[in-house]
C-alpha cells in the first residue's frame, strides 16, 4: 500500500518537473542543441561555401587544417591571455569597488550607478567609442598624454601589435567588471557586518580583515562568477571584432575570431566547425573540473 | 565604532578618492560620446580633440532620429527586448522552480547539466545553422526570430538565478500554503512569486539588457528597415568611405539612455535579486 | 484537482511561449499570398551613406521609377560589410533579395557560389549599353558572362596638398624615386610626405596598383580557364614583386611615411589626408565630400597620377561597382529594369555625377575630369574568389613592415598563399 502511493507521488513529481522544464528544453533543443549537432557533423565533413566540389566525409582533415594554420598557435595563446587577464583584472577591480561601496557613506548610490553604467552599454557602442578615444591622431587620450608630456609620441593603442591585446583587455575589463562589483556587493551585504566589526575589535587591520573575513565570505560567489566569466570571455566574439577584427596582423586574433575568419572569409565551414568543436570540447573539460570543485566546496559548506 | 576618528577620516577620504577615480573611468566614454554627439560636423574630428564645444548643436540627434529613422529602431528594440524579457521570465520561473524543488530527479539533473553546457558555445559559431532554422520556421524578417534567439541564449542564466532564489525559500512555507488548501499553481503565484520580486526583476533586467545590446543576430536575421533594431542601425553610420562620427555618437547616446534609465529605476531590486541569486549561482 | 490546475497553468505558459513559433508559420503563408498579389516587387539592397547626395538622389529616382513602371521597390540600406555577410549567410538558405549593390571584390566569390544571374542576353538587348566603355563591361564579366550592371565607377589618383608641397619647395612626385628622394621631408615640414593603407580593403587595392605598375598580376588566367600566381615560376616577376615590397620598406625606413602606417586602414589614411596631417595620398574622389567637412584643409588639393617606378608605367585601381541580380530572384525582369534605370543617364547625373561608369556622364570639377583622365590605366582584381587573396596581400605587407621579413620572402610567401587560396576555392590551375 505504502509503496504504491510513494510511486505515484514520485511519478507525479516527475511529471510536474518535466512540465515545468519543457519550455526551456524545447528552446534549448531547437536553437542550441540542434545547430550544435550540425556543427559537430560539419566538423567531420567537407563543407565549403564556394568550392562545391568539396563534399562528403572528411575524417579529421578539417582538424588538421586548423592545427596546421600558421596562426593557430598564436590564436590559442591570445585566447588564453585574453581570458586570463580579462578575468583577473575584472576580479580585482570588482573586488576593490565592491569593498569600497560596501561602506556606509553619502552618495553611495550615485557612485554605484556610475560604476555600473559600462555594463549597460551595447558592446559595439563601447567598442567604437573606445576605438575613437584611443585613436593616435584624433583620440583624446593620446592628446592628453602627449600634452602632459607623459609620452613623446602618440601610441597607436589598437593598431600596434605590441599594445593591441593589452588595450582590448583593458576595454573588456572596463565593460565587464561592474558585474563583479554588483555580485560581490550583494554577497557582502547579505552577510552580517558584525563579523568584520568583531575582527576590528580584535584589532585586525584593514588588509587582515579583508583577507581573513571578507574574502572567505566571497569564496562561493567568486567561484561561480569567475567560472562563468572565463567561459563568456573565451567565447566572446563581438568585442575584439568591433575593435580590431583580430588585427593588427593577427595580434588579437582569438579562437572565436578565427572561427569567423574561416567561415566568413575563407568560406571553409568544415574547418570552422572543427575549430568550434575543439573549443567546445575544451570548455566541457574545464566545466568538469569546475563542477568537481564546486561540489567539493558545497560539501564543505554543508 | 572601534576605528578611531583619524583613521576613520582617512579611510573615508581614500574611499571617496578611489570611487571618484573609478567612476570617472566608467563614465568617461559616455561623456565623450555625449559631447561628440553635440558637436557640429566641422568640430567633430579635428587634430586637437577637446571637451569644449564651440557651437553645440542638435543636428546629429535630428539626423539620427528623423532622417535615419531611429525612432522606429528604438520601437523595434523595445518591443523585441520586452517580449524576450517576459518570455524568458516565464520560462526561467518554471524551469528554475523545477531545478530547485525536484533536483533529485535524474531528468532535472540532466537538464541542469545541459543548460550549463549550452553556455559554452560561442554564439558566432551557431550563426549559420541558426539562420537556416529561422528560415525553416519562416520567421526571418520578423520580431519572432530575434525574440526566440534572445530568449534562448538567456534561459540558462535566468533559470539559475531563479532556481538559486527558490532554494532560499523554505519548503515549510509551501507546505503551510498547501495545508491551507492551496494547490501548486496557487502556491507559486500567491506565496513564492511575491517573495521573489527582486529576483524576478533582476532576471528580467538581465534578459532585457542582453536583448537590447545584442548585435550579431539582429544584423543577420533582419534585412528590412521595418524590423531593424538599434545596434545594427548604429553600425550603418560607419559608411563606405567616411564614418559619420556625429551620427554614430548620437545614435549611441540614444541606445544607452533607455537601459540606463530602466536600470536607475530598478537598481534596488536588481541588487537584492542578485543578492539572493548569485550567492549560490 | 491540484494536477488540473498545474496543467492549466502550464498549458497557458506553453502556449504563451509557443505563440511566437505558431504565429510565425501563420505570417509565412500571409506573406506568400502578398507576394503573389503584387508580383512586381523588387527587393533592393543598397550601401549608400544616409543623407549623402547619392542617397537623396537614389530615393528620389526610386520614387520616379515606381511611378513610371508600377514596379514596387523595397529598398534597404546596409554597409558593404553587412551586406556581404548577409548575402553569404542568406545564400546558404537560398533566401536572398532581388537586386544588390556589390563591390568588384565580390564578383568571383558570388559567381563561384552560383548565386548570380547571368545577364549577358538581357545586357545585349539593352539599348543603352553603348554608354559603357569596354573596360567597364569587362569589369562586369566573368567566364565570358556579364553578371553585373555598373552603378558607380571610381579610379584612384594621387592627391596632393599643393600648399604643403609649395612650402616644402618640391614638385608633385611622379615616380617612386621622386618619393624616395624626399628623405628629409618630415624633419623639415613636421608632417609626413605621404602614406599607405596597410590594413583593410584599401591595402590590397593599393598593392594591386603597385604590382600592376610592373605588369604583375596577383593571379593570372591560365589556358585551362583557371588561375594561378606565376611569380615563383618566373624569376623576373619575382624580382619585380620583391621591388614592390622593397618600396614599402624603403618608404618607412626613409621616413617618407609614418611608421604607424603599418596599422592603418582607409579610416586613418583618408582622415589624415583630409585634415592635412599628411601632404599627399593615393585615394578616390569621394574625398570631394571632405571639402564641406574640412573646408580649411581641403581647398588646395590637386589631382595627379599615382607615382610609378621609373622602370614601370602608370597604373591605377579601377573600382567598378556592379549591381547584381541574384539567381534566386523571382523578379529578374523587374530587377533588371531597375538596375538599368540606376545606370541611366538621368540617375547617374543625379546620384553619381563624379563617379559614373557611363562615358557620357561627367562634370568639370577636378573630382570628375582629372580622375577620368586616369581611367585608361585602370586595373581590376582578377575574377576569382578574393577573400583569402586580399587577406594574404594584407598579411604580406604586414610581414615586411611588422614582422621584419625581407621583401623577397614576403613576395614568395604571397605567391604561395595566393595559390593556396585558389586551391581552396577550386580555382587553381594545375
Amino acid at each position: 500500500m505504502k509503496t504504491i502511493k510513494k510511486l505515484t507521488r514520485e511519478q507525479r513529481m516527475k511529471r510536474t518537473a518535466l512540465f515545468m522544464l519543457a519550455p526551456a528544453i524545447v528552446f534549448l533543443a531547437l536553437l542550441i542543441a540542434f545547430p550544435l549537432g550540425k556543427v559537430v557533423h560539419d566538423a567531420f565533413s567537407h563543407v565549403h561555401l564556394i568550392n562545391k566540389s568539396m563534399s562528403g566525409f572528411a575524417g579529421v582533415e578539417n582538424f588538421k587544417t586548423i592545427v596546421s594554420d600558421e596562426h593557430f598557435g598564436q590564436a590559442v595563446k591570445n585566447t588564453i591571455s585574453w581570458t586570463v587577464f580579462s578575468v583577473l583584472g575584472e576580479y580585482v577591480l570588482g573586488m576593490i569597488t565592491a569593498v569600497l561601496l560596501n561602506q556606509k557613506f553619502k552618495g553611495r548610490a550615485i557612485f554605484r550607478t556610475c560604476i555600473f553604467i559600462p555594463w549597460l552599454v551595447p558592446i559595439i557602442v563601447a567598442g567604437m567609442t573606445w576605438d575613437w578615444i584611443l585613436n593616435p591622431e584624433f583620440g583624446i587620450i593620446n592628446y592628453a598624454l602627449t600634452s602632459l608630456n607623459i609620452i613623446d609620441a602618440p601610441i597607436n593603442f589598437l593598431g600596434d601589435s605590441r599594445y593591441a591585446m593589452a588595450t582590448v583587455i583593458f576595454v573588456n575589463i572596463w565593460r565587464s567588471f561592474p558585474y563583479y562589483t554588483i555580485s560581490f556587493l550583494s554577497a557582502l551585504q547579505s552577510v552580517p557586518g558584525e563579523l568584520s566589526e568583531a575582527a576590528a575589535i580584535d584589532g585586525a587591520g584593514i588588509f587582515k580583515r579583508f583577507f581573513c573575513v571578507t574574502l572567505p565570505q566571497l569564496r562561493s560567489v567568486s567561484l561561480v562568477i569567475v567560472f562563468i566569466h572565463i567561459i563568456w570571455t573565451a567565447v566572446n566574439f563581438d568585442f575584439i571584432w568591433v575593435m580590431t577584427e583580430g588585427g593588427p596582423n593577427y595580434a588579437t586574433e582569438t579562437l572565436p575570431i578565427m572561427i569567423y575568419r574561416y567561415s566568413m572569409k575563407k568560406f571553409d565551414v568544415g574547418a570552422a566547425s572543427a575549430l568550434s568543436t575543439m573549443m567546445f570540447t575544451i570548455m566541457v573539460i574545464l566545466f568538469t573540473v569546475y563542477y568537481h570543485k564546486r561540489s567539493k566546496l558545497s560539501d564543505e559548506m554543508a | 565604532m572601534m576605528l578611531n576618528k583619524r583613521n576613520r577620516r582617512i579611510s573615508k577620504i581614500v574611499t571617496y578618492a578611489l570611487l571618484v577615480i573609478f567612476s570617472l573611468y566608467c563614465i568617461f566614454p559616455f561623456i565623450w560620446m555625449l559631447i561628440s554627439a553635440l558637436k557640429p560636423k566641422t568640430e567633430i574630428r579635428t587634430a586637437t580633440p577637446t571637451f569644449l564645444i564651440q557651437e553645440p548643436t542638435l543636428e546629429n540627434f535630428h539626423r539620427v532620429l528623423v532622417d535615419a529613422g531611429f525612432l522606429r529602431y528604438i520601437k523595434n528594440s523595445l518591443f523585441v527586448s520586452i517580449a524576450a524579457c517576459l518570455l524568458s521570465m516565464v520560462i526561467a520561473v518554471m524551469a528554475g522552480y523545477a531545478l530547485s524543488r525536484y533536483y533529485k530527479l535524474k531528468a532535472v539533473k540532466l537538464s541542469n547539466l545541459a543548460m550549463m553546457l549550452s553556455q559554452m558555445i560561442p554564439g558566432v559559431l551557431l550563426l549559420v545553422p541558426l539562420y537556416l532554422i529561422m528560415q525553416k520556421l519562416n520567421i526571418l524578417e520578423s520580431y519572432k526570430s530575434l525574440i526566440l534567439a534572445y530568449t534562448t541564449f538567456v534561459i540558462p542564466l535566468c533559470t539559475f538565478m531563479m532556481s538559486s532564489f527558490f532554494d532560499t525559500v523554505p519548503l515549510a512555507l509551501e507546505e503551510a500554503a498547501e495545508i491551507d488548501g492551496c494547490n501548486k499553481a496557487q502556491t507559486i503565484f500567491k506565496v513564492i512569486l511575491p517573495l521573489s520580486l527582486p529576483s524576478l526583476v533582476s532576471t528580467g533586467l538581465y534578459a532585457f539588457i542582453n536583448a537590447w545590446n545584442e548585435f550579431m543576430f539582429g544584423y543577420i536575421f533582419i534585412s528590412t528597415d521595418e524590423y531593424r533594431t538599434l545596434t545594427p542601425a548604429i553600425m550603418l553610420f560607419k559608411g563606405v568611405n567616411t564614418v559619420d562620427w556625429g551620427g554614430l555618437m548620437a545614435g549611441s547616446v540614444v541606445a544607452v539612455i533607455p537601459v540606463t534609465l530602466i536600470f536607475l529605476f530598478l537598481q534596488r531590486y536588481f541588487l537584492a535579486g542578485l543578492m539572493s541569486g548569485s550567492v549560490k549561482g | 484537482m491540484k494536477k488540473k490546475w498545474i496543467a492549466v497553468l502550464l498549458t497557458l505558459a506553453m502556449t504563451g511561449s509557443m505563440a511566437a513559433c505558431g504565429s510565425g508559420s501563420g505570417a509565412k503563408s500571409g506573406s506568400g499570398d502578398k507576394d503573389e498579389a503584387k508580383e512586381q516587387t523588387v527587393e533592393l539592397w543598397t550601401c549608400w551613406t544616409d543623407g549623402a547626395d547619392t542617397a537623396k538622389a537614389g530615393e528620389e529616382q526610386i520614387k520616379k521609377f515606381e511611378e513610371q513602371t508600377g514596379i514596387k521597390v523595397n529598398q534597404t540600406n546596409f554597409t558593404y560589410d553587412m551586406l556581404h555577410e548577409k548575402i553569404l549567410t542568406a545564400a546558404a538558405g537560398g533566401n536572398v533579395p532581388d537586386l544588390i549593390w556589390g563591390l568588384p571584390e565580390y564578383i568571383g566569390e558570388f559567381y563561384n557560389m552560383g548565386i548570380l544571374e547571368d545577364l549577358t542576353e538581357r545586357f545585349n538587348d539593352w539599348e543603352d549599353k553603348d554608354a559603357l566603355s569596354e573596360a567597364v563591361v569587362k569589369a562586369m564579366t566573368i567566364d565570358d558572362k556579364i553578371v553585373g550592371i555598373p552603378y558607380e565607377m571610381t579610379v584612384r589618383a594621387y592627391l596632393t596638398h599643393t600648399e604643403d608641397l609649395k612650402a616644402a619647395g618640391i614638385e608633385v612626385p611622379k615616380t617612386w624615386e621622386d618619393l624616395l628622394s624626399n628623405g628629409g621631408y618630415y624633419e623639415k615640414n613636421g608632417k609626413y610626405l605621404t602614406e599607405l593603407a596597410c590594413t583593410g580593403v584599401r591595402s590590397a587595392q593599393e598593392l594591386l596598383v603597385y604590382l600592376a605598375q610592373y605588369d604583375l598580376e596577383i593571379a593570372s588566367a591560365q589556358d585551362d580557364g583557371k588561375y594561378k600566381n606565376t611569380w615563383k615560376d618566373n624569376d623576373e616577376e619575382m624580382e619585380k614583386a620583391t621591388k614592390v615590397f622593397q618600396m614599402y620598406q624603403d618608404l618607412v625606413d626613409k621616413k617618407i611615411i609614418d611608421e604607424n602606417c603599418k596599422n592603418w586602414g582607409w579610416e586613418e589614411t583618408d582622415e589624415n589626408f583630409a585634415t592635412g596631417i599628411t601632404s599627399t595620398y593615393v585615394t578616390g574622389n569621394w574625398l570631394a565630400e571632405r571639402e564641406t567637412s574640412n573646408p580649411d584643409t581641403m581647398e588646395d588639393v590637386a589631382v595627379s597620377a599615382i607615382p610609378y617606378p621609373s622602370d614601370g608605367h602608370q597604373a591605377t585601381y579601377m573600382e567598378c561597382k556592379p549591381l547584381f541580380i541574384l539567381a534566386d530572384s523571382k523578379n529578374k525582369d523587374a530587377a533588371f529594369e531597375l538596375a538599368t534605370d540606376m545606370c541611366s543617364k538621368e540617375w547617374q547625373e543625379a546620384g553619381f555625377p563624379d563617379r559614373s561608369p557611363r562615358s557620357d556622364v561627367s562634370t568639370d570639377s577636378k573630382w570628375s575630369k582629372d580622375f577620368q583622365a586616369l581611367a585608361d590605366t585602370g586595373v581590376t582584381f582578377p575574377p576569382v574568389t578574393l577573400g583569402g587573396i586580399t587577406q594574404a596581400m594584407q598579411d604580406a605587407i604586414a610581414k615586411v613592415l611588422q614582422e621584419g621579413e625581407t621583401p623577397e620572402a614576403a613576395a614568395e610567401w604571397l605567391s604561395d598563399a595566393v595559390n593556396a587560396s585558389l586551391s581552396d576555392s577550386g580555382e587553381l590551375s594545375e
